[in-house]
C-alpha cells in the first residue's frame, strides 16, 4: 500500500507536528492537530533537533530513501499516512508502538553512538527531507 | 589484645590454635568469629598483622609491586597493609554473587564453584551483622520505599538489584579495635609481617610461620591451624615465596598458585542516558540511607543486570550497572569527548514519556545520567601474580609481577549488557542512550576503564587438586593445616563487590574450624 501524500506545506507541517510529538514519545495526550502543531511545529529548537538527527541519519546510511514518499513507506509500513490525517494521536499511538517493537525486535541502529529505532530514525529523515 | 611484635625476644616462638595471616576482611571477620565465646570452649587466636593500627609508609612499601600486562593501579595503591587490611579503602559496596556466578557454564572456561549459592547463603546472612547491614535481602522490593525500581517487563534482558553499602562497619579496623583491645582470646600481634610459612620435612603440614619485624626480631609463629588472609596478591606471594620444602611453592605442585588473577573491569561513563523525568522517579538507582544510628547506618545503591537466562543465551559473563547522574559526575568524566548529536537529541528526546505520563517538553528538565559497570573477567590462567626475579622487598621477599589479561567475551559482554540497556530503556520510552563501546571484540577497552581494586582467584578452589590450588573449604590441597581465606579463593569473580563473599567465606570457614577445635 501507499504511504499517502501529504500535498501542501502548512498541512505537513502539521503533520510532522505530529510526528515530532510521536518521536520518541508522543506523549501529549488529548493534544488535538492544532494544538500539536502550534506547540511543536512553533518550537524551533525540537525542529532543528529533529532535522540534525534525519540529516545525520540520511548521512550515514546509503539505503535510506531520499525521498518523502520512500521514507513514509518506510515507517508507516502497511498503513497510509493519509488515514491518519484527521487523526494525529492515533498516529502518534501507531508509530510510538512501532518504536517499541523495534527496540524489542532488536530492529535499531547505531547512529553517532546513539542507539536508535530505525522507524523513530526514519521518521526524523523525514522531516528533514520535508520541513527543510 | 594487640601485642607489639618490635617488644618480642629474637627467635621466640608464639603459640595459639588458629594463626591468621592479615587482619584484613576475611582474617578479622575469622577472629572476630572465633573470639565468640557463645560459640563453645575458648579458642586461643593468633593474628599476625604487617602493619600498625594506621598506616606507614614503610610498610606500605611491602606491597610496591610492577605491573606487566595490561595497564593497572600502582599495586601499593590498590590496597592497605594495616589493621583492618584493605577494608580500610573499601567503599563498602555489598551484594552476594548471584546464583549463576557459582555454575559451571558451558561456554566459559574454569567457571564453576565447588558449591553452590544456597550453601553460602546462611553465611551471608550473618555477614549482615558484621557489616551493621540490613536485612538479608538483595531484591529489590524491600528498598522501593522512595522509588520502585522499573518493571521493564518479563521479556526484558535485564532486571534491577541492589547493593547494601556498609557505612557504620565499613572501617573495619577502626570499628572493631576496641573489641580487639578487650578479646582476651585473640592476640592481634602488629608489625609481624610474614615473610614465608614453613612445612614440615613431609611437606604436608605447616609447622611454622616466620616473622619479621621493621629493625626488629625475627621470630615464629605455631598454631594447629593456619590461616593465609592477606589479600588476593599477598596470599600467591607468600605461598610461592615459601618454597624451602615444596620448592615450586606451597601448593603449586599443578603451577596454579597465582593463575587465573582476575578484577572486576570497571567501564564507567562510557554510556549516556538522556531521559525524561516525567517517566520513572529514579530514586531507588539513586544511593539512600537508612538507619537511625550513624554507627549502624547503611546505604542501598539499585542497579541494573543482565537476567541469568540471558547471559546464558548469548553467553555473556555478568556484568552489573550502576546509574550516576550525569552532572554530579562530569567532573569525574576524566575523558569529556564530544557526543555527538547530544544538541541534537536531547531536546528531542525530552518528552520521551510515551502514553505514560506528563510531556516534558523543556530540554533543560532532560534527565542525563551515566553509567558505571563493573563486569566479571573470566577464568584465564595466563592472568597471573608471579614473584620477581629481580626485585625484593626489605625483608628479602619477592616482590609481585602482576600480568592481567582479559579476554574477549570480557569485552563483548560489557558492550553487549549497554546495547541491552540501550534497547529495554528505549522498548520502555525511558530514553535514549549513547553507546561508544567498539564493536570489534578485540582487546582494546576504553581508556576509562580501570580495576576496582578487587583481586581474585589466585588460590582458586576445586576439588580436584590438579584445578584448584585449595578444596571447597578453603583448605590448600595437600597441607593438612593450612587454610586460605579471602578472594583469592573466587574461581569465578561474578560481577558484585567481592568483599561481602569474603565475609561468608571466612564465617564458613570459622565454623568448621571451631568444629574441629571445640
Amino acid at each position: 500500500m501507499s504511504a499517502g501524500r501529504v500535498h501542501g506545506r502548512r498541512e505537513a507541517l502539521g503533520l510532522l507536528a505530529a510526528l515530532l510529538a510521536t518521536g520518541v514519545a508522543g506523549g501529549l495526550a488529548g493534544c488535538n492537530w492544532r494544538a500539536n502543531r502550534d506547540v511543536l511545529v512553533a518550537t524551533r529548537g525540537d525542529r532543528d533537533a529533529a532535522k540534525a538527527i534525519g540529516e545525520a541519519w540520511l548521512d550515514q546510511n546509503d539505503e535510506v530513501p531520499k525521498s518523502a514518499d520512500e521514507l513514509a513507506a518506510r515507517f508507516m509500513g502497511d498503513a497510509s499516512l493519509a488515514d491518519y490525517k484527521d487523526k494525529p494521536n492515533e498516529l502518534r499511538a501507531m508509530l510510538y508502538e512501532r518504536i517499541r517493537e523495534d527496540f524489542a525486535e532488536g530492529r535499531t541502529a547505531r547512529l553517532g553512538g546513539w542507539l536508535m529505532s530505525t522507524t523513530e530514525l526514519d521518521v526524523y529523515a523525514y522531516v528533514a527531507v520535508l520541513v527543510y | 589484645m594487640f601485642v607489639e611484635s618490635r617488644d618480642l625476644e629474637p627467635g621466640s616462638i608464639i603459640e595459639g590454635d588458629v594463626c591468621v595471616i592479615g587482619s584484613g576482611a576475611a582474617g578479622m571477620t575469622l577472629a572476630r568469629e572465633l573470639m565468640d565465646a557463645r560459640n563453645g570452649a575458648p579458642i586461643r587466636v593468633i593474628v599476625l598483622e604487617s602493619g600498625g593500627r594506621e598506616e606507614q609508609e614503610a610498610i606500605t612499601d611491602l606491597n610496591r609491586g610492577t605491573n606487566v600486562g595490561r595497564e593497572y593501579h600502582e599495586l601499593h595503591q590498590a590496597r592497605s597493609r594495616y589493621f583492618g587490611g584493605s577494608t580500610n579503602c573499601w567503599a563498602g559496596m555489598c551484594a552476594p554473587l548471584d546464583p549463576i556466578d557459582f555454575e559451571q557454564r558451558d561456554y566459559l572456561p574454569h567457571s564453576g564453584w565447588p558449591f553452590d549459592r544456597a550453601t553460602l547463603d546462611p553465611y551471608y546472612a550473618r555477614a549482615q551483622d558484621h557489616l551493621r547491614l540490613g536485612p538479608f535481602d538483595y531484591s529489590p522490593t524491600p528498598w522501593e520505599s522512595e522509588g520502585e525500581a522499573f518493571d521493564f517487563g518479563p521479556d526484558a534482558p535485564i532486571e534491577s538489584g541492589v547493593f547494601q553499602t556498609a557505612r557504620g562497619a565499613k572501617r573495619m579496623g577502626k570499628v572493631f579495635r576496641e573489641q580487639f583491645e578487650r578479646a582476651d582470646t585473640v592476640r592481634v600481634y602488629l608489625h609481624a609481617t610474614v615473610t614465608s610459612i614453613d612445612l614440615t620435612q613431609a611437606g604436608t603440614a605447616v609447622d611454622t610461620v616466620t616473622c619479621k619485624v621493621l629493625d626488629g626480631p625475627t621470630f615464629k609463629a605455631r598454631a594447629r591451624y593456619v590461616i593465609l588472609a592477606a589479600g588476593g596478591l599477598e596470599n600467591p606471594r607468600i605461598l610461592l615465596a615459601s618454597n624451602a620444602v615444596q620448592t615450586a611453592g606451597i601448593g603449586n605442585r599443578h603451577d596454579l598458585v597465582g593463575r587465573f588473577f582476575m578484577e572486576h573491569p570497571h567501564t564507567d561513563h562510557e554510556s549516556f542516558l538522556v531521559g525524561s523525568p516525567g517517566m520513572h522517579n529514579w530514586d531507588f538507582y539513586k544511593s539512600r540511607g537508612h538507619g537511625q544510628r550513624k554507627s549502624h547506618a547503611f546505604r542501598t545503591w539499585g542497579y541494573l543486570r543482565v537476567k541469568d537466562e540471558v547471559l546464558r543465551r548469548e553467553q555473556l559473563v555478568n556484568v552489573h550497572s550502576v546509574v550516576f547522574d550525569y552532572e554530579q559526575r562530569a567532573r569525574k568524566i576524566k575523558n569529556k569527548r564530544e557526543i555527538p548529536l547530544r544538541e541534537a537529541m536531547t531536546p528531542v528526546l525530552a518528552d520521551t514519556d510515551g502514553d505514560r505520563g506528563r510531556p516534558v517538553a523543556v530540554p533543560e528538565q532532560a534527565l542525563h545520567f551515566t553509567f558505571g559497570t563493573p563486569s566479571e573477567s573470566a577464568p584465564n590462567p595466563a592472568s597471573r601474580v608471579r614473584l620477581s626475579t629481580s626485585s625484593t622487598d626489605a625483608f628479602g621477599v619477592p616482590r609481585i609481577e602482576l600480568d592481567w589479561k582479559l579476554s574477549p567475551i570480557d569485552k563483548r559482554s560489557v558492550r553487549r549488557m549497554h546495547e541491552l540497556m540501550a534497547e529495554s530503556f528505549g522498548r520502555a520510552g525511558l530514553g535514549r542512550m549513547y553507546l561508544t563501546m567498539s564493536e570489534a571484540d578485540d582487546d582494546q577497552w576504553p581508556a576509562q576503564m580501570q580495576g576496582g581494586w578487587h583481586h581474585m582467584g589466585t588460590t582458586r578452589m576445586h576439588d580436584d587438586p590438579k584445578r584448584g590450588v585449595c578444596d571447597a573449604t578453603g583448605r590448600v590441597h595437600g597441607v593438612a593445616n593450612l587454610f586460605v581465606a579471602g578472594s583469592s579463593l573466587f574461581p569465578t569473580s561474578g560481577a558484585a563487590n567481592p568483599t561481602f563473599t569474603i565475609l561468608a567465606l571466612a564465617i564458613r570457614l570459622a565454623d568448621q574450624l571451631g568444629g574441629k577445635l571445640r
